[in-house]
Parts: C-alpha cells; sequence; structure tokens
C-alpha cells in the first residue's frame, strides 16, 4: 500500500514523546488522540469514524483487531492500523483529560 | 426512472428553482436524498414512506443498486432515494462513493438533490453531526428526522430540540422510524421545504470548521461536541446499554467469538435448508404443472419441446433455487439489523488475513454455500478493489445448492448403502470447495492481485430488535431483482441448451446398429406379451432409446464426441462430456442430461439411490465399466470445482467490472478442475 504524506501540514518529526501507540493503552484506559500517521485512504477513514487529533478515546478489548471507544460509539480497529494512532493517556479516573 | 433537472454537473443549489431539462419533456419528479450514517435508521425510514412502492435500480456506470420510490407530498409527488450510508464525505467503500457523487451531483445523469432528509441518530448526537456537519455544508435545503426519539427519551439527558434546531440551522424534526411516532411532521416540513426550496446555511460556527486549516475533521468533532454539550446531551451517557457490552464480551472475544460465529451461521443455514424444501417443492410442481397444462395445448412438435422442456424446464430448474436465495438473504438483513454482522466480521478478521482476506469476506463466503450470485452480489460491502476481487473471484468455487443433485447423484454411485462413507463424501466435497477457495485467494493476493489487505475499521453498533418489514421489504426487491436479471439470462441461455441438444434432428432411421438393433429387440418382445404393462414397459425402454440416439446426433451429442480426447485422461467417456458440456450454464444439467443419456426416467433420476444403481451398470462399448471409483471420483472433484454456472459469470462482469474478469474466473477454475480431475483419476487408477 502505497504511504502518502498526510495532506495536512505536518511537521515531518512529530514529537511523540509521553505518547502511547494506541494498540498498546492499557484495556479501559482513556487517552486523547495527538497524532494520526496511516496511509492516506484509511487516515480518512479513521478520521471520518471519529478516530482523529484531539478525541477522547478508550480502549475497550486488547488485541488484534481491537475495540475501542471513540465518541459513544465503539470501533473494531486492526492493530496494524492502530498502532499507527498516538494518544496521550488521561489521568486514571479518565474523566477529563 | 425520472431523475435530474438539469444536465449541468455544475448548477449549484442556491442558483433556482428546481428546472425542467430544455431537451426533456417528461415531467421531473424533485428528487430527496436520504443521507444518514449506516445504523441510523435510514432505510426503517425509507420504508415508512415507500411502503411496497419501492423499486431497486442501479446507480449510472456503476454496480451499485439503490432503492427509491416515489412519495405523495401535499404539493405534488418526488422521488425519494435511499442512499448508501455515509460517515463523512471521504468514501471508503464503492457505496459510500456513490452516495458522496450524488450528494455532490456527480453522477451522470442525475444533478444534485432537490432535498436531502439527513437522518440522525439521537440516541448518539454527536456521533452522527459530523455527517450533519459534511452535508450541511453542501449548501442543499435540508431537513433532519432525528431518528429513535423514543428511545433517546428512556436517557438520562434529554436532547433541547431548540438548541439543536438554532445549532444546525436547518428544520429538526424528531422522529421514529420504527413506530411511525413523527413521520406526519417531517412530511409536513419536507413539503415546506420543497416548496420554499430554502437551502442550508451553515451556522457560523460551522463555517469556521471548513476554513480550519488545522485538521477540518477535528474541528467538525469539535463543533460536534459543542452543539451536543449545548443541547445538553452527554456523551459519556449515550453510549452502548450494558447490554451490549455484556453481549459483545462473548461474541467479540478472540476464542468464543469465532465459535458463536460457527454456531450462529449453522443455525441459518439448517433453517434455509429446512425452510426452503416447502417452496421449492411448490416451485417444482408449479412448473411441471405449467409444462403439461401448456403442453396439452400443443401438438407433438419441436414447439412443444421448445416451450414446455426448454423454456419451462429451463427457468424452473433454476428459478426453484430463488427459495433458498431470498432466505439466505432475509436471514443474512435480520442479522445485519441486530448489529451482529460487524461482530462477525471483526472475529472474522483475525483468521481471513491470513489468506489475504478481509474479515468482511466471511459473510459472501458463507452466502456462497447457497447460491454464489447474492454472495457476489453482496461483496459490495469489501472496501478494498484487491480484496474484492479475489473475493468474487473464488466465491463460486464454494459448493452451493445447485452441485447438491449432482453430489447426491455421483456419491450414491460411489458409496450406495454407506451412510458413513458417504456422509464423509459429502463433507470431503464441501471442505474441498472450501480449502481452494482459500488456497487460490491466496495464491492471487501474492501473485496478479497483490498489496496487504485493507486494514479493519469497523463500527460495532448498539444490539437492537431486528425490523422483520424491513427484512421483508428488501428480500421482495432482491426477489423482483433476481428474477428480472437472472430470469432474462436464464431464458436465453434455456432456449440455446435446448437447441443444442434438439438440432441437427436426426432422420428416420438414423439411429445406429446397434439401437436399430436393441429397438427390434424389444419389439419383438412387445409381440410376444399381452401384458399391458410389460407393453408400456418396453415401449419406454424404445423411446429412452431413441432420446439416446437423438441427443447423440445433435450438436451437444457430436460436442461430447469431439471432446472425448480431452476427457478421456479424466476417466469421462462420451456421454458423460454431453452432460459436462450441456450443464456449462447451470451445472445441475449434468443430473437430467445423464438420465437422457443412460436412458433413464425423471422419477429414476430424482432418486439418487435408483439412479446411482442404473449408472452403475452402464458400460463401455469394450465391456468395462463407465463409473469405475476412479471416474466417479474424478466427476465428483471436477464438479467440485468447476464454473459450471453461466448466470454467475454475468454477475462476476458486472461486480468485477468486465468480461475479463469472467473470462479469467472461468478459465482458472477449468484449469483447477481438471488438473486435480486429472490428478484424483490417474492416482486412483494407479492404486486399484
Amino acid at each position: 500500500m502505497s504511504q502518502t504524506v498526510s495532506p495536512t501540514p505536518a511537521p515531518d518529526t512529530p514529537d511523540l514523546t509521553g505518547l502511547t501507540p494506541m494498540h498498546q493503552l492499557k484495556t479501559h484506559q482513556v487517552a486523547e488522540i495527538k497524532y494520526v500517521d496511516a496511509s492516506h485512504d484509511d487516515i480518512a477513514r479513521l478520521k471520518s469514524m471519529g478516530i482523529c487529533q484531539g478525541r477522547r478515546i478508550q480502549l475497550i478489548q486488547a488485541g488484534d483487531p481491537l475495540i475501542l471507544k471513540v465518541v459513544g460509539v465503539r470501533i473494531g480497529v486492526s492493530a496494524r492500523l492502530a498502532k499507527r494512532v498516538y494518544a496521550e493517556p488521561c489521568c486514571s479516573s479518565g474523566k477529563k483529560c | 426512472m425520472v431523475l435530474g433537472r438539469s444536465k449541468d454537473k455544475n448548477v449549484t443549489s442556491s442558483v433556482s428553482l428546481p428546472v425542467v431539462d430544455d431537451d426533456s419533456r417528461k415531467p421531473q419528479l424533485p428528487v430527496i436524498a436520504l443521507v444518514g450514517n449506516p445504523n441510523a435508521g435510514k432505510t426503517t425510514l425509507f420504508n415508512q414512506f415507500s411502503g411496497l412502492r419501492a423499486k431497486t435500480a442501479n446507480f449510472a456506470g456503476t454496480t451499485i443498486d439503490h432503492r427509491s420510490a416515489r412519495v405523495k407530498f401535499n404539493h405534488g409527488d418526488a422521488e425519494l432515494l435511499d442512499l448508501p450510508g455515509l460517515y463523512g464525505l471521504d468514501a471508503a467503500t464503492p457505496e459510500e462513493k456513490v452516495a458522496q457523487d450524488v450528494l455532490l451531483g456527480r453522477v451522470e445523469g442525475m444533478t444534485q438533490p432537490d432535498l436531502v432528509l439527513l437522518v440522525i441518530d439521537a440516541t448518539n448526537l454527536e456521533r452522527n453531526l459530523y455527517l450533519a456537519a459534511r452535508t450541511i455544508e453542501l449548501g442543499l435545503p435540508t431537513v433532519v428526522a432525528l431518528n429513535m426519539w423514543d428511545l433517546a427519551q428512556k436517557l438520562p439527558t434529554k436532547i433541547n430540540l431548540d438548541s439543536l434546531t438554532k445549532d444546525l440551522g436547518v428544520p429538526v424534526i424528531p422522529v421514529s422510524a420504527r413506530t411511525g411516532d413523527g413521520i406526519e411532521q417531517l412530511r409536513q416540513a419536507i413539503d415546506t421545504s420543497l416548496e420554499h426550496y430554502k437551502p442550508a446555511i451553515a451556522p457560523e460556527s460551522l463555517q469556521e470548521c471548513s476554513s480550519c486549516c488545522e485538521c477540518p475533521y477535528a474541528a467538525r468533532f469539535d463543533w460536534a461536541e459543542q452543539v451536543s454539550d449545548r443541547c445538553g446531551v452527554n456523551n459519556e451517557h449515550h453510549t452502548h446499554g450494558p447490554m451490549t457490552e455484556a453481549i459483545d464480551r462473548i461474541l467479540t472475544h478472540p476464542v468464543i467469538g469465532i465459535f458463536a460465529f460457527f454456531a450462529v451461521m449453522a443455525v441459518v443455514f439448517i433453517l434455509i435448508f429446512q425452510i426452503a424444501t416447502y417452496p421449492m417443492d411448490m416451485i417444482e410442481a408449479g412448473f411441471g404443472y405449467a409444462g403439461a397444462w401448456v403442453g396439452s395445448f400443443l401438438g407433438e412438435g419441436d414447439l412443444k419441446s421448445l416451450i414446455v422442456d426448454g423454456i419451462i424446464g429451463g427457468v424452473g430448474g433454476v428459478l426453484v433455487f430463488l427459495p433458498q436465495i431470498l432466505i439466505l438473504f432475509f436471514f443474512l438483513t435480520l442479522l445485519e439489523d441486530t448489529g451482529y454482522m460487524a461482530r462477525a466480521a471483526f472475529v472474522m478478521d483475525r483468521l481471513m488475513r491470513r489468506v489475504g482476506l478481509p474479515g468482511r469476506a466471511f459473510v459472501p463466503m458463507l452466502s456462497a454455500h447457497a447460491c454464489a450470485i447474492p454472495a457476489i452480489m453482496s461483496t459490495k460491502i469489501i472496501e478494498d478493489r484487491r480484496d474484492r476481487l479475489v473475493t468474487i473471484l473464488v466465491l463460486p468455487l464454494l459448493t452451493c445448492s445447485a452441485r447438491l443433485p449432482v453430489y447426491v447423484m455421483l456419491i450414491a454411485l460411489l458409496f450406495a448403502g454407506n451412510a458413513v462413507y458417504a456422509g464423509l463424501a459429502f463433507t470431503g466435497a464441501y471442505s474441498l470447495g472450501i480449502i481452494a477457495a482459500l488456497v487460490m485467494a491466496f495464491l492471487f493476493k501474492k501473485t496478479i492481485l497483490p498489496g496487504d489487505t485493507r486494514p479493519l475499521v469497523i463500527e460495532l453498533p448498539s444490539y437492537r430488535r431486528p425490523s422483520i418489514k424491513t427484512a421483508t421489504l428488501l428480500t421482495l426487491d432482491r426477489a423482483k431483482l433476481f428474477v428480472k436479471k437472472a430470469g432474462t439470462i436464464i431464458l436465453v441461455l434455456s432456449i440455446l441448451l435446448w437447441a443444442a441438444s434438439t438440432y441437427p434432428k436426426m432422420p428416420e432411421g438414423g439411429e445406429s446398429a446397434v439401437a436399430q438393433q436393441r429397438i427390434a429387440q424389444i419389439e419383438q418382445q412387445i409381440t410376444q406379451t399381452t401384458d399391458e404393462t410389460a407393453v408400456a414397459e418396453f415401449n419406454n425402454q424404445i423411446e429412452h432409446i431413441q432420446a439416446k440416439e437423438e441427443l447423440a446426433y445433435s450438436v451437444a451429442g457430436r460436442a461430447g464426441k469431439i471432446f472425448e480426447p480431452v476427457f478421456r485422461p479424466l476417466g469421462f467417456d462420451w456421454q458423460i462430456n454431453v452432460g459436462v458440456l450441456s450443464s456449462f450454464a447451470a451445472r445441475e444439467v449434468i443430473v437430467s442430461t445423464l438420465a437422457i443419456v443412460y436412458g433413464v426416467g425423471e422419477e429414476v433420476a430424482e432418486d439418487g439411490d435408483r439412479f446411482a444403481q442404473v449408472l452403475d451398470r452402464q458400460t463401455r462399448e469394450d465391456g468395462s465399466r463407465v463409473f469405475t471409483t476412479a471416474t466417479s471420483f474424478s466427476l465428483l472433484v471436477f464438479y467440485v470445482l468447476a464454473m459450471q454456472c453461466l448466470p454467475t459469470q454475468a454477475v462476476t462482469k458486472r461486480e468485477a467490472g468486465g468480461w475479463k474478469w469472467a473470462f479469467f474466473q472461468l478459465g482458472y477454475m477449468s484449469v483447477l478442475a481438471y488438473g486435480l480431475a486429472l490428478i484424483t483419476y490417474q492416482t486412483i487408477s494407479f492404486f486399484s
């Protein structure tokens, strides 16, 4: 699959310090998405389903594919894609990011 | 269908009221496009408006079908168009692409809709508002149907309708498509909007999103969150109920989920085969009766033969599978409606990926065990073109119902009276089909259609009670489509096949010397008996011999002899070849052809065991048995793997986008069937 650069101007090397790839989140952990890196088609698919910068996600079931909750919906996502989504884990209560 | 007002693709919503094509004298109906997220209840709402008036058609230049209906409003009729579900306007699947193209006025022969009826799931407002943002930004007149209002009322937080209407800038009508509540108000709102043609103007807060250069997705989701907050909905409460979560712990479990999936499918298939028996018997009896009735008005001759055997018999032979196809479709629609199918794709993804196919390919693969035609039609849910093509290519390898009569005949021949071996042979034939499909899929992904499977992204919607009405209406539509599409192809094929096995006509006394001698013997026996039953039986035998001789003289019979050198290494004689060739268009035809070739009546052919006994007695000219173990196994393997179904090929052409793929499918399946049948025959012959 061709690797297309994200259409939005993004820094060449994003600062991923403190971020966890989505597939490595703990079950039920809440996190805020900070950076999405995927091939062009899949970026659009993920993003129009709400997996985009600034959204809070919760990992419901780990594994491959994994299940996460975003904007009130459960979405099954292949780990291959999930590991391209970087998120910042929130405090354990999960109330506020 | 009458669609579109103007051929000008660039016409924008703000230009004018609906105008009529200069070159078209037909009255044009205003078009209402039904837009919404998958699972927002779009189809249920469509059915509320359309009832039984819906029709199914393809979008121009695509293989995507859609339902539309002419709906009465106070100011006049309008065409309601049920578009495929959308998440946004960034199409991933061909279905989403066409829905998006309709909204943007990019479909040939259609202009932008006159009104967008946007269906929003009130139980998950924030999620649905993203699509609402994208749709309202199009600037077309828009009316929002806030669906599942009854369910939303039961949630702890209530939606403030005034605030929502203000934020969206378009009329918002709470409805329940399931119960019909609010439909009348929605009808009035549509009426008013059609009358005044008021384009949607995106509220200021939303306009900022489209001009935002950071991330337009994030900006719109932020907007959705704010709108949702303002109308009093806290998203944390608007999630799946505990019921969905509990069921999902089982159904999406990596191990239990797979067992659950097979259990669900086993139940569906048992039901299909159980329930379908009755309508199938009725169809068979109906066509038999129709044939006899029509035949009674026609004198003996070619016309009677054409109508009774060719047309009525041929079409009836294929339509008999319609109940199975429709019951399958009905159950799959019900399962889809409950939300289970998304879970099935989710759990199967891990397994299917290993052969290079997405999880979504599994449902078509299961459907193909009833019939490859609806299975190929349902591959549209697979996003990636290569994944979809590979799935289409391998689907006809799976054992469909039309293969069953052939399996019954051959397995009875091989293991008459041994139920265990017969059962194992059935399992073996099914398994061979499945293994061949998976191996070929793997090979195609490694060679002609290389590339990774598209990663899975699938919404797992809340479970809900399915609507029998929706499933019934969709199934009826599907039935009409199948009868119309497959029916016309089958009609033509039936006539061609009939002609090939009837012409050229054998001249009087044109039977072979052996046949003439046999007829003379029987005629002599007739003169020696006075028993009427025996005479009738002898006359029957003469008729069978003549039918066989006529077939041998026809194009089909001659072709069987021409192909003898080709099929000899597989253990087939010219008579089996006639069966193979005549069943080129529909595989089950081999049973009735062999019945003619080996001179047995139809009632015997339908009884697997009795027919097998007759076949078992057949000898070649050198006196050896025709149906040896090696030949029977070779023929069985051949029928598991050979294409032998022209209607499927027509559907492949349509769905894969060209005859190239249909021919490729025919080619590779023929090579595979021939190769494995050859290996089977030669191996068994060597050892026995």
